[in-house]
């Protein structure tokens, strides 16, 4: 097998859209929140519902047409690329751009066949929406070519996939909250096997209404107008998440590229493991079944265990179901145990709730804790919830060297992932 | 909407300037200004500018060959894919716009006949003087 290393990250996101500006936030565990009113537009004759959201600083793309975009670097995009875009693609390219910068790739050899591509999107609701408005105006004898790539779920792959001209692999993943801790742990698995030399990761959401909305109806979402303490994972008084769009990427590449490129790696994806709950639709299993046994099969595959686990970046959205789930987890591991120092703590305190994306921007973030070395803080937490007990959960932000760290996500259906990243020895 | 103000004879004349401006935000200027003159007046020339402008928007960036022959040739005679490299959805998006623009339902069959820009404007000038042909 491969060694996989990580050599670029991109941001795109609530708490920074630069690699030193989430370095500031999660230092200084200030949260990239904003009270915003939802919905007005996607319903007419509404007034539409405010609530706390992740608020991606420098981009405007609550319109579906895209000459009304406005784009930090906006240089980066054309016209060709753009029309094709649904509202998170420039996210993505903003986040992808900065890791393949990071990385020091040379474009050009991004269509060698050496270097594929997998991102996670869940399509935007909203473009399909814009779309069928404007066919219904045409009588439905037409709708605009483009409607379909720039929509559906695929979009990403679609289009970047093209865009930088990739002729090695290129894939979507769809598993919602898992998404992209998927499209990374498939794209672990094309370096290890000898498939690719390069994977470029990224992954997007709408800041939507109608991406976020729909979670009101199951109750997931919180409506505390507080910013400061909407997001509260592993809190006695969490009562739903905070959501987000906004993009992460990431570059994994081999240690032979890497060592040919004469590029210094920022850490090393050592293994992940996936399982799942079969039990509920929307639910996670109460005893956390599946990220148990994610975790367990991560760890085994890489060859560490639990005590060796410097900081855990839990999948905890705030919501009391699923913070609950995943606490009874990591206790039954022995996270809680009285000779295990693991630090826990969810990074959605402070960037809300990715969902496709959530798995990637916290990949990236656990690489970024490695090369800076330090252990975000839970944000928000006040009351730590009685589930929680035993776990090691910092509420400040603390400098330490970090050897090894798991990066936890879940997803509907009961669809878990678990990454272990290690600092480069 | 027209308002009394407006000259409503050119082929745009239902639409004011701020609509019209609307419309065609992000498309070069060329476009916009000969949309403008089609408010009060129908001419060619200005019909086959604003097809002129309305493709380049489309035009596949960052290759100068077609971006010479777009400056070079007589605006009627491009040739809309070999000229422009416009691909058939380019093309298909550009005539949704034009309809849009005009509204003038134009049918998949007669964008196939389309070869040149001046074949474009032939096609929209018989439209416009169909009565039948404008949308309702």
């Amino acid at each position: 097998m491969n060694q996989v290393l990580v050599t670029g990250l991109g941001f795109a996101t609530s708490i920074g859209t630069r690699y030193d500006e989430v370095l500031e936030s999660l230092r200084g565990l200030s949260n990239g929140f904003a009270r915003k009113q939802l919905g007005e537009d996607a319903v007419a004759g509404t007034a539409g519902v405010e609530l706390v959201c992740g608020d991606v600083k420098g981009f405007d793309l609550s319109s579906c047409d895209f000459r009304d975009w406005r784009i930090p670097d906006s240089h980066r995009f054309n016209t060709s690329l753009l029309r094709c875009l649904p509202p998170h693609g420039p996210y993505a390219v903003t986040a992808l751009e900065q890791a393949i910068d990071m990385a020091e790739i040379d474009r050009t050899d991004l269509g060698d066949g050496h270097c594929g591509l997998f991102c996670a999107s869940p399509g935007s609701p909203a473009m399909t929406r814009h779309y069928l408005n404007r066919m219904a105006a045409s009588g439905w004898r037409r709708g605009p070519p483009m409607g379909i790539v720039s929509s559906v779920a695929g979009t990403l792959n679609f289009n970047l996939a093209t865009h930088y001209g990739i002729t090695g692999a290129s894939c979507g993943f769809v598993s919602a909250c898992a998404s992209s801790s998927h499209a990374i742990g498939y794209a672990f698995d094309e370096i290890a096997l000898g498939r690719q030399d390069l994977m470029l990761i990224v992954a997007a959401e709408d800041s939507s209404a109608e991406s976020l909305l729909p979670f009101l109806g199951m109750n997931a979402l919180t409506l505390n107008p507080d910013t400061h303490s909407a997001s509260r994972p592993f809190d006695r008084q969490r009562d739903g998440f905070v959501g987000t769009g906004g993009a992460a990427a990431l570059i994994l590449e081999s240690a032979a590229s890497a060592q040919r490129r004469g590029r210094t790696p920022i850490a090393e994806l050592l293994g992940w493991g996936q399982a799942s709950d079969g039990y509920n639709v929307a639910a996670p299993h109460p005893q956390g079944k599946g990220i148990r046994r994610a975790m367990e099969i991560c760890l085994q595959s890489s060859g560490v265990n639990a005590r060796q686990v410097d900081w855990i970046n839990a999948h905890a959205t705030s919501t009391p179901a699923g913070d609950r789930a995943e606490a009874t987890a990591l206790t039954d591991l022995g996270f809680a145990d009285d000779d295990n120092n693991t630090s826990i703590s969810s990074t959605k305190g402070l960037t809300g709730h990715g969902l496709s994306y959530a798995g990637a921007l916290e990949a990236a973030i656990c690489v970024l804790a490695i090369k800076e070395g330090l252990i975000p803080g839970n944000a928000g937490l006040k009351q730590i919830d009685p589930c929680c007990a035993g776990l090691n959960l910092p509420v400040e932000t603390r400098a330490q060297p970090l050897n090894y760290v798991l990066n936890n996500s879940c997803g509907f259906g009961g669809a878990n992932v678990c990454h272990l990243f290690a600092a480069i020895t | 909407m027209a308002t009394a103000m407006q000259a409503a004879t050119g082929p745009l004349g239902n639409q004011s300037a701020e609509e019209i401006e609307y419309q065609l935000r992000g498309f070069p200027d060329s476009a916009i200004s000969s949309a403008l003159e089609l408010r009060s007046t129908f001419s060619t020339k200005a019909l086959e500018d604003c097809l002129h402008g309305i493709l380049r928007f489309y035009l596949p960036e960052g290759d100068q060959n077609f971006e010479c022959n777009f400056e070079c040739n007589d605006t009627g005679k491009i040739r809309i894919k070999e000229d422009l490299g416009l691909d058939s959805l380019s093309i298909a998006e550009s005539m949704f716009k034009i309809e849009e623009l005009f509204n003038i339902p134009i049918e998949y069959g007669e964008i196939a006949e389309v070869e040149t820009i001046a074949d474009a404007s032939r096609l929209l000038t018989t439209k416009m003087t169909t009565p039948e042909s404008v949308a309702g």
